[in-house]
């Protein structure tokens, strides 16, 4: 596990609560930091857990508890740090929870609905690229098992949450001229092709191992013909769609970017969180929906359900939009947002083709940001054994003809 | 089924009882004018020989109720002489419009149905023909026309029953073999069209007449009276109430709905068959294994200017068997757009072709015409209570045409599909007025 940078210390903790709290004199009383995830868990930042007891001035005799997350950059090789720096993670995720989710945040109170949709920033640090949360952990929020992935009840908590982060960035983005446009850095984007080392990568994985199989054969082939071309498609998909509704999408919603409260006596999900917004970018809500149900759904509930998932979602989208007079695009109709999916599902093969295989490995050998991103030896073989996994290879047999057939595997989709 | 079983299975289907078995010599049930005399004139045109002479003939109406809404049809054995002295046997079918009932005559006029069909024949599938001609294209995909009389509304074509060909069981649908041989025909047809409207700088456009077009609502009361019947019929389902709910609140914007599948909008557009179902299909059995050889696609009535979706989710809604309908449409129209693309290519198409993924894009705008297909023309279609089925019952909103209706939704067959497809529609947002 990575330690805790050396910077976070009693006094640096000690500032950042005395901001948040607006109490100069607030006092730490005891303090314990611990490393909060191990490999494979995320790629996209240090976790350390903070556990705080502290006195305020006005209370000076009574502790307060306070369990706090500090997601801090990863500290990076040079080559990794110059290969991230177009997507500028860690600044985009800093100012969506300071400028961001707090105004939308203040949308839902507009219109009475009170549920949080994500945890809320103590404290955003830009010159040491560091965000402390309070620890969902205490209030018994966990991580899903990424392995296991989720079912329905977790999908309508979900998509609810979705549906209203979306909606109401669509309605910030109208009423503030256009604010959220200019994030267009997402995995894909036209600033940088950074992550073919992953995407094309596994694309090429998937494709050999498909040769070898005789009814993916077919298949494969059409992967190796559309790699070159991989890139260039993903951009043409993350462009936001003209004349329709666009939102300021999470980018990356799968298992590990939600917190789940389970009910302790049936055990079933109550509430979720969306965590992570390291990705986002302004484009087609559709994709976060790609993303989710082809990364994180279970089976056969991504291949038989998706369409009445696709409504549960746009209901409440529909919903939030016309609650706030939304007038800027006129507001889709099920049909017409099923268009939209569809319009859109590239991402559906990629997300099932090349992302979901490392979210559900449990290989922990070479699983290490490194191996994903990048084409040597050791990149490849951790790609290649994604391929072994047998639910994977059970999931793209059932999906390979499904997007041959609606022409996602062809070198001119788009045109 | 084999095909002796098929061909006596179109001849048990009841005839229209006949009136006048003395009248004329040899037609039964048929036109005036419709005469021997008459039939020789034609044949002498095509033979281009003024001495042919028939020696023998016997004609009997061809179809019976619930097979053929769109007019009247005579299957005519012709025995002839030719001034070269060869004898020869040809078999005919005479298409007619409906002379004697008024009500359909006034309910077909604004469709224009049989000018529509006569020009087609006349002028348009010989230039489809000539276009598969050159680039080397031998396939045969509709029957070869003898004659056309615009004054009597007439057509006059080869009897492919005599090659072989016979009308598939309505009621069992299609299988994939057969599904791909239609699907093969129609892409090359829809191609050369595509390609015929480009090079005659757009003289298939002004056919705007389809099913659905924006000249008249007269088949209104079948659309609206088929959805009501549906509804009626789903609401005695115990958790099927709000689909019913939804139908019910579809008619007053149905027809608009229908019409927009026919605007002709951006992308590729084609001259769409436009009633594209088992009985406009004649198909050819190999005499020895019995497996789907060939078919020809007949009866352009309600030809029409737009989206290759109008004959696709026709098709693909109403003449399949239960599975491929509910599980196979996606690969079947992956298997037209190969054809119908490399058509196009070959010919040389100056427009823009779509890729598959966006051609699919493009159909799926027009996606309530799956809907319509499927919940209101496939009961239709599926019709087994065939004493009342005719023209005035589909077209009326009287009670024997209430009736009609409600009768094609008993059918457990017509039900299998409101079940298994209410709920896909539905997500995908078709029952709903403000789609």
């Amino acid at each position: 596990m990575a330690a805790a940078p050396e910077w976070l210390t009693h006094d640096y903790i000690e500032h950042a609560l005395r901001t948040h709290y607006k109490d100069d004199k607030l006092q730490i009383v005891h303090l314990e930091l611990n490393p909060a995830l191990g490999p494979g868990e995320n790629y996209g930042g240090v976790l350390t857990r903070v556990r705080v007891r502290f006195t305020l001035s006005q209370q000076s005799q009574e502790e307060q508890l306070q369990n706090l997350i500090v997601k801090t950059s990863i500290d990076d090789d040079e080559l990794t740090k110059e290969l991230m720096a177009p997507y500028d993670i860690y600044n985009r995720e800093m100012t969506i929870y300071e400028e961001v989710l707090p105004k939308l945040n203040e949308l839902l109170k507009e219109i009475d609905e009170f549920e949080p949709l994500f945890p809320t920033a103590i404290f955003v640090d830009r010159e040491r690229m560091a965000i402390i949360f309070e620890d969902l952990a205490v209030a018994h929020y966990v991580m899903a098992d990424r392995v296991k992935r989720l079912d329905k009840d977790h999908a309508h908590l979900i998509l609810r949450k979705l549906a209203k982060m979306h909606a109401t960035s669509a309605v910030l983005n109208e009423r503030n001229a256009g604010s959220l446009e200019k994030y267009d850095r997402g995995f894909f984007n036209r600033y940088t092709d950074a992550y073919s080392g992953y995407f094309v990568g596994g694309l090429l994985a998937a494709a050999r191992w498909m040769s070898q199989e005789p009814e993916c054969a077919q298949y494969g082939q059409k992967l190796f013909e559309l790699a070159p071309h991989y890139m260039d498609i993903g951009r043409e998909c993350f462009a936001p769609l003209r004349e329709s509704v666009n939102v300021l999408a999470h980018g990356d919603v799968w298992t590990n970017n939600v917190m789940v409260k389970y009910d302790a006596v049936t055990g079933r999900p109550v509430d979720i969180l969306l965590i992570d917004f390291q990705y986002s970018f302004w484009g087609s809500p559709t994709i976060d929906l790609h993303h989710f149900f082809n990364t994180s759904l279970l089976e056969p509930l991504r291949r038989e359900e998706q369409g009445v998932l696709f409504e549960f979602y746009h209901r409440i989208f529909r919903n939030i939009l016309t609650k706030l007079n939304y007038k800027q695009n006129p507001i889709p109709s099920l049909h017409q947002f099923q268009l939209q999916a569809e319009e859109k599902r590239f991402f559906a093969m990629h997300s099932a083709v090349v992302v979901q295989p490392v979210m559900i490995s449990e290989d922990s050998t070479d699983a290490c940001f490194n191996a994903l991103m990048n084409d040597d030896e050791r990149g490849i073989r951790f790609k290649n054994r994604l391929y072994n996994n047998p639910i994977v290879q059970q999931n793209l047999k059932a999906l390979m003809p499904v997007f041959d057939r609606k022409g996602l595997l062809e070198v001119n989709q788009c045109c | 089924m084999s095909v002796s079983d098929l061909i006596s299975a179109l001849d048990a289907i009841p005839k229209l009882t006949t009136t006048n078995p003395d009248i004329d010599s040899g037609f039964l049930d048929a036109p005036e004018w419709l005469t021997e005399s008459y039939l020789q004139d034609a044949l002498r045109k095509f033979y281009s020989d003024p001495k042919l002479k028939i020696t023998a003939l016997d004609g009997r109406p061809a179809l019976g109720r619930g097979e053929n809404y769109g007019g009247v049809l005579t299957r005519t054995k012709a025995e002839f002489i030719r001034s070269d002295g060869s004898s020869l046997i040809g078999h005919y079918i005479i298409k007619t419009s409906f002379e004697s009932d008024e009500f359909a005559r006034k309910a077909m006029e604004p469709y224009d149905i049989f000018n529509r069909e006569m020009s087609i024949y006349e002028q348009i599938l010989p230039k489809l023909n000539a276009l598969l001609r050159e680039i080397r294209d031998e396939e045969q995909i509709f029957a070869e026309t003898m004659a056309v009389d615009y004054h009597r509304s007439a057509l006059i074509f080869e009897d492919l029953s005599v090659r072989g060909y016979v009308m598939p069981d309505r009621l069992v649908g299609l299988d994939l073999k057969l599904a791909r041989l239609v699907l093969r025909k129609l892409a090359k047809m829809h191609a050369t069209s595509a390609v015929l409207n480009e090079r005659e700088l757009g003289a298939l456009e002004s056919y705007d007449r389809g099913m659905f077009n924006r000249h008249t609502d007269n088949y209104a009361p079948c659309f609206l009276g088929m959805i009501q019947a549906a509804s009626t019929r789903v609401a005695q389902w115990p958790g099927y109430e709000q689909y019913a709910e939804k139908l019910e609140a579809l008619v007053p914007v149905y027809m608009e709905l229908g019409k927009r599948v026919f605007d002709v909008c951006p992308g590729i557009n084609v001259l769409a068959h436009g009633d594209l179902w088992t009985n406009n299909v004649l198909v050819k059995y190999n005499e020895s294994t019995g497996e789907p050889e060939d078919v020809i696609i007949i009866d352009f009535q309600y030809a029409a200017w737009g989206s290759p979706a109008i004959d696709l989710f026709y098709f693909l809604n109403s003449s399949l068997q239960l599975d491929f309908h509910l599980h196979h449409q996606e690969q079947l129209i992956q298997y037209y757009f190969e054809i119908f693309s490399s058509t196009l290519r070959k010919l040389r198409y100056k427009a823009h072709i779509p890729s598959l993924h966006n051609f699919h894009l493009e159909l799926k705008k027009k996606s309530f015409y799956a809907m319509h297909t499927s919940f209101s023309i496939f009961p239709i279609q599926r019709n087994v209570e065939t004493d009342d089925a005719d023209f005035n019952a589909l077209m009326k909103s009287d009670q024997r045409a209430i009736n009609f209706k409600n009768g094609c939704y008993r059918n457990p067959v017509a039900q299998k599909i409101l079940r298994e497809l209410l709920n896909v529609f539905d997500c995908q947002g078709l029952l709903d007025a403000d789609q």
